[in-house]
């Protein structure tokens, strides 16, 4: 996608894929222990 | 090291607070849980078992879908709205999407632009809307796992009451539901109506979130740049 790719000085990328991670983990955890009847 | 340190430190600054916080909700989340629980004559449950619950899951989702909502309306707004003096808005005259020149795209594209700002079709509409996109998507996933978490506790709750329990498509149109979506609705719409009408005003010196401090109140931020 180059989200990051020509992130100039480095490391900008990194918090990019950090935060998401974080949000795309919370979101998968928070739908999935309900459903799994918790 | 260091260089990457102070690149990144508002985004370090908030995952950590943010990791901080979540751990801090967890603790007190599962003594407000026991309590209600020996009100009721029911057992307390142990750290683990509490932060894998719907109870600890419904708080957390109800608050993350109204904080990714209250960005998805502010960019979406912005787009089209505008507050004369607030540097959170466009100024007055450039509402819509702007043209290719203004949003550097295909043959306005710069030389360190994206590469799907160079693109044109579904591709290029994809990435313009991406941010917007993303945060909807949050939000309506947040929204989701709220509803699926806050019908198990609900039902949880309606069981140490003898209550009979709910199905999902009761529990999205039950009170409970609606109040624990609304409380948090209200109080980011007015969170974003304070920012833009109170930055108009008011300074904070050295902010990116404010005028510089002797800009005029009638000038927004995007005027004065």
């Amino acid at each position: 996608m180059g989200v990051g790719s020509k992130a100039g000085p480095r490391g900008i990328g990194v918090m990019f894929w950090v935060v998401l991670s974080v949000v795309v983990v919370g979101l998968a955890v928070m739908i999935a222990l309900p459903l799994a009847g918790r | 090291m260091r260089r990457t340190v102070r690149d990144n430190g508002l985004s370090l600054a908030f995952v950590g607070l943010f990791l901080l916080t979540l751990v801090a909700q967890s603790f007190v989340g599962q003594a407000d849980n026991n309590e209600q629980l020996l009100q009721h004559g029911a057992a307390p449950v142990g750290y683990l078992e509490y932060i894998s619950s719907s109870s600890f899951v419904v708080d957390v989702a109800e608050n993350w879908q109204s904080e990714f909502l209250q960005f998805f309306m502010f960019i979406l707004a912005t787009v089209w709205l505008v507050q004369r003096g607030s540097p959170e808005s466009k100024k007055p005259g450039d509402e819509g999407v702007g043209t290719d020149r203004d949003q550097y795209i295909g043959e306005y594209a710069l030389d360190d632009s994206p590469a799907w700002a160079r693109v044109r079709g579904a591709q290029l509409w994809l990435y313009s809307n991406s941010l917007l996109l993303v945060m909807g998507a949050v939000f309506l996933l947040s929204w989701l796992a709220q509803s699926l978490a806050g019908q198990i506790s609900a039902n949880e709750e309606a069981a140490l009451h003898g209550e009979p329990a709910q199905t999902w498509a009761q529990y999205v149109v039950s009170p409970d539901f609606w109040n624990r979506t609304l409380q948090n609705w209200q109080s980011e719409f007015l969170a974003v109506a304070a920012m833009v009408t109170f930055s108009i005003y008011l300074r904070q010196r050295g902010s990116s979130e404010s005028k510089p401090v002797g800009t005029p109140h009638h000038t927004t931020s995007v005027e004065a740049e």
